[in-house]
């Protein structure tokens, strides 16, 4: 196994799964917090009528994908707050919308249509070294963000219309989050793939949700469980030879399933000591 | 007496429709404003005019220097609905009142701490302090909440049925706590109980769409007949001295 670490290809898989983790990791952790789960689903979806953008005009589909779906999830932002049109019809339309234009410009762009599967999936194991750049400088970005704005960040999740009444710059950290959680999704699709992005963003967050209850110790919690599961998920992707997004998934899957145990059997105990 | 906010004329509400007309009202240096009305008479939306959450559709509202642009008036918000499974402790909610434009980042320094904890423990609910906020009863989610209202050293203190939740050892608490706080800053306090109101505040405000001003704690019934101000007047536990006539 140890020789498999020559190999470009898994050194930069490994490397991903790093910066993946630590990006999932606090942005999930806001995403479930915050319950926009739904919204950030609706992101994933309509990122991919960027990525049909960015091949007919032949950029990086990545880059399409990026402000494609920045503009969606700041759409979607301020129609949760606006009340102009119900939350939910407006993410429904953009996901759908999205999924719509990225078939048209994918049809119209002329030569070999490109290979769909790989952005429905993902596959860790083709992550160039340039898209490990762009996810370093995004991991920078937002670690940077949450240690310099964190208690901002907490006050406004938790009580959007105190923080108002504090004259704290409550939309600016709204907009700028969004934007965020857009690059994240972006740039985890390359790992996992449409379909799958929403697992990084939500089931290591609920495994480490399950031992703290503290947005700090719920991140850092749910960067290692991701690093963990994704390192075993590629592993197993490599001997079986499946999807890496897939094999990654249900490793957390699993994992979340143990802990679900562990957290039963060992809260059950501390019960039993209390009646006793 | 120095003027710390006045509305002017101010008429309000939400999208199409207004619930304040012409409402005028000048809160000064120690006051302790009891605000009434009906149901959906616009308590709730008269206070958060005067925090800043909503603006006026027109007039307008004076806020005296020594708020600092509204960041020393504390709120206290009528529902306490909040989600009960967000990841934050009791003690860091707390400390979110502290946060202004100009201190965001890093920790909280030891003064605020300290101011923290002494207001935790002046509500008694210092022992749950490090449980998340979900954890807590109503009450104790209330207590809280007028901790982080007291964290800016408010100078208005806006206070939207405040014992909504709390028990009736608490409230005693709570209005021993609020006449030593009225010593050094105004506060406008919703309440539907008339008996508390009126053994507890100075002057009152009666809000059904229209604001009428009362110059002293009492108001007879004639009163309220003729500004159309009609209160449920409830009075639980012993009934205290200076209860009101139900008026119809
Ligand atoms: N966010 C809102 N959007 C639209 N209308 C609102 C909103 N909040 C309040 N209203 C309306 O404004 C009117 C006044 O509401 P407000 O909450 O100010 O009353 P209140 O006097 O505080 O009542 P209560 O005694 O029930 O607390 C009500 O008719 C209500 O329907
Ligand atoms: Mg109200």
């Amino acid at each position: 196994m140890i020789e498999l670490l020559q190999y470009q290809f898994i050194q930069n898989a490994i490397y991903a799964s790093l910066l993946i983790s630590i990006l999932c990791g606090l942005v999930g952790t806001y995403v479930v917090s915050r319950r926009i789960v739904f919204i950030a689903g609706g992101v994933t979806h309509a990122s991919f009528g960027g990525i049909g953008i960015g091949y007919f005009l032949g950029i990086h589909p990545l880059w399409g994908a990026a402000v494609f779906s920045t503009m969606a999830a700041n759409v979607m932002h301020y129609f949760t707050g606006s009340g102009k049109l119900r939350e939910d019809s407006a993410i429904g339309i953009l996901w759908s919308f999205g999924m719509a234009l990225g078939i048209i410009f994918i049809f119209i762009t002329p030569g070999t249509p490109p290979n769909l599967m790989s952005y429905l999936f993902g596959n860790l194991l083709t992550v160039s070294s340039r898209e490990l750049l762009m996810m370093l400088a995004l991991a920078l970005i937002v670690v940077l963000f949450f240690l310099f704005f964190y208690r901002l960040i907490i006050a406004i999740a938790f009580d959007e219309s105190y923080a108002k009444t504090l004259r704290l710059p409550v939309q600016f950290i709204n907009y700028a989050l969004m934007t965020l959680i857009a690059l994240v999704i972006v740039i985890t699709i390359k790992a996992a793939g449409i379909i799958l992005v929403m697992s990084y963003l939500t089931i290591p967050q609920s495994t480490s949700n399950l031992f703290f209850n503290d947005f700090k110790r719920i991140a850092f919690g749910s960067i290692v469980i991701s690093v963990i599961g994704s390192l075993i998920g590629l592993v197993i992707s490599y001997f079986l030879n499946v999807p890496t997004g897939a094999s990654v998934i249900t490793v957390f899957v699993i994992m979340f399933l143990i802990a679900r145990i562990v957290f039963g059997i060992t809260n059950k105990r501390k019960q039993r000591r209390v009646v006793v | 007496m120095a003027m710390l906010i006045k509305l002017d004329h101010v008429y309000a509400g939400y999208h199409d429709s207004l619930v304040l007309e012409d409402v005028s009202l000048t809160v000064n240096e120690h006051d302790f404003i009891g605000v009434i009305g009906p149901n959906g008479g616009g308590k709730t939306t008269l206070v958060k005019v005067i925090s800043g959450l909503l603006k006026p559709v027109s007039g307008s509202v004076y806020l005296g220097n020594e708020l600092e642009g509204g960041k020393r008036i504390g709120y206290l918000p009528q529902i306490n609905h909040f989600d009960r499974q967000f990841p934050v402790t009791v003690l860091d909610v707390v400390l979110s009142g502290a946060l202004n434009r100009r201190q965001w980042f890093g920790g909280f320094k030891g003064e605020i701490r300290e101011k923290a904890h002494h207001l935790l423990e002046k509500t008694g609910i210092k022992t749950v302090s490090s449980q998340p906020i979900g954890s807590l009863s109503g009450g104790q989610a209330q207590r809280a909440f007028l901790c982080r209202a007291l964290m800016t050293d408010p100078l208005v203190l806006l206070l939207d049925e405040p014992t909504n939740f709390v028990d009736r050892e608490f409230e005693k608490n709570l209005y021993q706590l609020l006449s030593e706080l009225n010593e050094s800053m105004a506060i406008v306090m919703v309440s539907h109980d008339l008996g508390i109101i009126s053994s507890h505040v100075k002057t009152i405000a009666c809000v059904n769409k229209t604001l009428h001003y009362h110059d002293g704690p009492e108001i007879s019934t004639e009163q309220l007949a003729v500004y159309n101000c009609p209160i449920d007047l409830v009075a639980h536990g012993p009934v205290p001295h200076r209860v009101l006539k139900v008026h119809k």
